[in-house]
């Protein structure tokens, strides 16, 4: 689960940068768009200005032209005036005042105030920004038009002023129309001022001289206002820069325009050089008009796109999410899984899976087709079924793969058992599961090996109880024939059964064989009896054996006992006892340790026809050491586990002639490791034999 | 072919008693008589029985042993089994009479008879 949310944080941190740059990068490519927006709205502003530029160049062009030419008109007017004045005078008065070149000439009775607005009325609304239009003559003005709003200059010195009359004699002086200014007009305000000499003209031009000037008196802020009665929709300054008068540069109208990065066209007019600034009547746009629309739009996507890649991670970490789940919870099936294509190929496992394969899971991998794997396996010795017969196996295992139906067990190399359940999905792959069965396989195989056990202990006993029955049968069976036994062939003389010749009775064979037969009867029914004894003795020690008490017992009163018992059946034999017992006390039944000393005890007297029983008790530290030791017939070591094991006496024919059950040493070896002890025996065939009881001391 | 020829093996010696009165005095065949296989081995191939009846269970070589080394002997690979057992396992006699035995005779049984039931199983 740490791992599981450390992954969740982590991807949470990364759809936060995520995130973010698409937030940057989406106001960059807004603000990048309104930059473009706006720089085509400056150029689109920019070429209507050009346009309007280059239209009031003309229009300034145009108007100063018709300025210029309405002076020339009217001095040519009133040179001509003069002239007419002359030839009339001369017609008149031949050869008088021509003579005197130079001398004033009255201006009155040549032209009137009244002609001369006449003269310039037509004029005046075609120029330029004209606020009047004046003749001068001698340096003093004579005529303004408008007379009434300048009356005030009729009059006027021209030499009274010096700041104009640098201008004026050189437009005398060049006899052109000289256009200067700006300059303060006499009149308030400053304007431009446009001259034109007027001269005599006579037969000699050598004798030309100037009678006066035109002078055409434009306003600064008329010709401003009449320019932006042409261009509408523009702030517009006019820079007028220094002419041959050395007048510092100027600036008509707004000379704040100059400094808005404006939109200039120059001209030149006469001597002067005109720049015509203009900007939107706002200035310069710094943002676009449609920056509004463009940063909502800009932001409208970037939050869209900012959410999708919200609900893409959230999906995507849902499926992730969804995906760790399932691989989870495969990883967490106690069981194996695996998962293989439609190609036989592995998709996926669990850990429990490849832990099930000791020797082929680094085998499987994604990608691995299951035969590849099995045929690894086998080659490894992972299935111990398939040693010997390795393809026919690999085939017989490939084909159950292929056609799963149920289940089939596997035995792996370990001892394990798994039971295989495979199914085929529709589209072609196949999982399969592997169950750990291990424990019901060996509860099986126990209960198998205890059914078994059973008939095998049932078996022994119907033979053990059949055998002397057929004899008992069928030597009461013969004898109840007994004239048929008479009158056979003879009798079987593999017996010593040589009657003694005292015995009158006894020379009758018949007789004979009756008490010989008589004998096997009883022998075999004794041997009957003690296997019963045995048997239900053994139940009873058996079903005790759970709940044994665990007294504190005198064991050299019960091996005493013991002796005491079969004392009589070793003198009957003729066998030497050898005793040698010290003090020593087991916890333990007391019952029980006397029966394991009588078995022990009886059974070297058994299989002892000559020689001696040794019986010795010893207490050494903590444990007691009962051995007997006889001289009798003596085990083979192979047998040594066996006789051990009930119904197990080494020879089978034994049983009838040492009269025994063959039970008695496997009870005697329960209890003794029941009590916490062990029963060892040391012998070899015809070497005599050693028991030797362990039991730790009281 | 008729039956004469009678090869007894038993560890018993009681049975090997009452054998002999059932089949020698009672039946009237001409019977003969072994402890262990070993004995038997040796006897059979001279006295070329008819018919072996062999107790199942006997130390050193079983029944079925003696049997398989009887019949590997010239002469006797067509000799009879009949088998004498105590075992109480109805299994353990079919599996017999299917590996080629007459027939199983189980302890205990009645010496009077023995002879018609080995006649019976013989003829059968």
């Amino acid at each position: 689960m740490l791992d599981f949310s450390k992954r969740l944080k982590r991807s949470n941190r990364q759809l936060g940068f995520a995130l973010l740059g698409v937030a940057l990068l989406g106001a960059a490519i807004s603000l990048l768009f309104e930059k473009q927006a706006l720089s085509l709205e400056r150029s689109r502003l920019q070429a209507s200005l050009a346009e309007k530029a280059s239209f009031a160049a003309s229009e300034v062009q145009r108007h100063l032209a018709t300025n210029e030419l309405a002076a020339k008109t009217i001095a040519s007017h009133v040179e001509a005036r003069f002239s007419a004045a002359v030839q009339r005078a001369k017609r008149r008065n031949p050869g008088r005042s021509e003579n005197r070149p130079g001398a004033p000439r009255p201006v009155a009775g040549i032209l009137s105030q009244r002609a001369f607005s006449r003269l310039v009325d037509p004029f005046f609304d075609a120029g330029m920004g004209l606020v009047n239009v004046a003749y001068s003559h001698d340096m003093r003005i004579v005529f303004v038009h408008p007379h009434e709003e300048n009356s005030a200059l009729v009059g006027a010195d021209h030499k009274a002023n010096p700041q104009q009359l640098a201008a004026i004699e050189r437009a005398i002086a060049t006899r052109e129309y000289v256009l200067s200014g700006p300059v303060a007009l006499m009149q308030d305000g400053h304007g431009l001022i446009g001259r034109m000499p007027v001269l005599t003209t006579g037969p000699d031009p050598a004798q030309e001289t100037v009678l006066g000037f035109v002078s055409v008196v434009s306003s600064n802020d008329r010709i401003v206002s009449e320019l932006r009665a042409r261009i509408p929709n523009t702030r517009v300054a006019i820079g007028i820069s220094p002419d041959a008068d050395g007048q510092p540069p100027a600036i008509l109208g707004d000379a704040e325009v100059f400094r808005m990065d404006p939109l200039v066209q120059s001209l030149t007019v006469g001597a002067q050089v005109w720049e015509i600034a203009m900007v939107p009547p706002d200035g310069w746009p710094t943002s676009s008009a449609y920056r509004g629309v463009i940063l909502s739009a800009g932001g409208i996507v970037t939050l869209m796109v900012m959410l999708s890649i919200v609900l893409f991670d959230r999906a995507n970490w849902l499926s992730r999410q969804s995906s760790l789940r399932l691989n989870a919870a495969i990883e967490g099936i106690q069981d194996g899984f695996a998962l293989f294509d439609s190609n036989d190929r592995l998709v996926m496992c669990n850990q429990n899976y490849r832990a099930f394969y000791n020797r082929s899971a680094h085998l499987m991998v994604p990608g691995t087709s299951f035969e590849t794997i099995l045929r690894g396996g086998v080659a490894l010795g992972q299935y111990p079924d398939a040693v010997g017969q390795e393809e026919a196996w690999i085939q017989e295992r490939l084909a159950q793969h292929a056609n799963p139906t149920g289940s089939i067990e596997q035995k792996l190399e370990d001892g394990r058992w798994l039971k295989i359940y495979e199914s085929r999905l529709d589209d072609g792959s196949t999982v399969g599961f592997r169950v750990d069965i291990t424990s019901l396989k060996e509860a099986q195989i126990e209960a198998e090996r205890a059914s078994k056990s059973k008939s095998e202990f049932l078996n022994t006993i119907s033979h053990e109880i059949r055998t002397p029955l057929s004899a008992i049968i069928g030597f009461a069976t013969i004898l109840s024939n007994f004239e048929a036994l008479r009158g056979g062939k003879g009798t079987p003389d593999d017996r010593n059964d040589t009657p003694p010749a005292a015995d009158p009775r006894a020379t009758d064979p018949a007789l004979h064989k009756v008490k010989l037969f008589a004998a096997r009867i009883s022998e075999n029914g004794r041997h009957l009896l003690a296997l019963v004894d045995d048997l239900l003795f053994t139940a009873e020690a058996r079903a005790e054996l759970d709940n044994m008490p665990q007294d504190i017992v005198d064991m050299k009163s019960v091996v005493e006992f013991a002796l005491e018992q079969l004392t009589r059946s070793a003198a009957d034999k003729g066998l030497e006892v050898e005793v040698d017992l010290q003090p020593a006390t087991v916890r333990g039944s007391e019952t029980r340790l006397r029966q394991v000393a009588l078995n022990l005890i009886g059974n070297a007297i058994k299989f002892t026809d000559h020689g001696k029983i040794t019986v010795r008790l010893v207490q050494t530290g903590t444990s007691v050491k009962l051995t007997i030791m006889d001289t009798g017939v003596g085990i083979r070591k192979r047998d040594h586990d066996r006789i051990f094991e009930p119904f197990n006496q080494v020879d089978g024919s034994m049983v009838r002639r040492h009269n025994g059950s063959g039970l008695g040493l496997s009870i005697s070896n329960e209890i003794v490791t029941r009590l916490g002890g062990a029963i060892t025996v040391d012998s070899s065939k015809d070497l005599g034999s050693t028991f030797t009881v362990t039991l730790p001391s009281a | 072919m008729s039956l004469n020829k009678i090869l007894h093996v038993d560890d018993d010696e009681d049975m090997r008693t009452i054998v002999h009165i059932a089949l020698s005095m009672v039946g009237d065949f001409q019977l003969e008589q072994c402890s262990d296989g070993e004995e038997a081995i040796r006897k059979a191939r001279e006295f070329a029985p008819d018919l072996l009846l062999l107790d199942v269970m006997m130390p050193g070589m079983s029944g079925e042993d003696v049997n398989a080394r009887i019949r590997a002997i010239d002469g006797l690979q067509d000799v009879k089994t009949i088998y004498v057992t105590a075992k109480a396992e109805d299994e353990f006699t079919r599996s017999l009479v299917r590996n080629g035995a007459l027939g199983v005779i189980t302890k205990p049984f009645d010496p009077m008879t023995l002879g018609d039931e080995i006649r019976s199983l013989w003829s059968a």
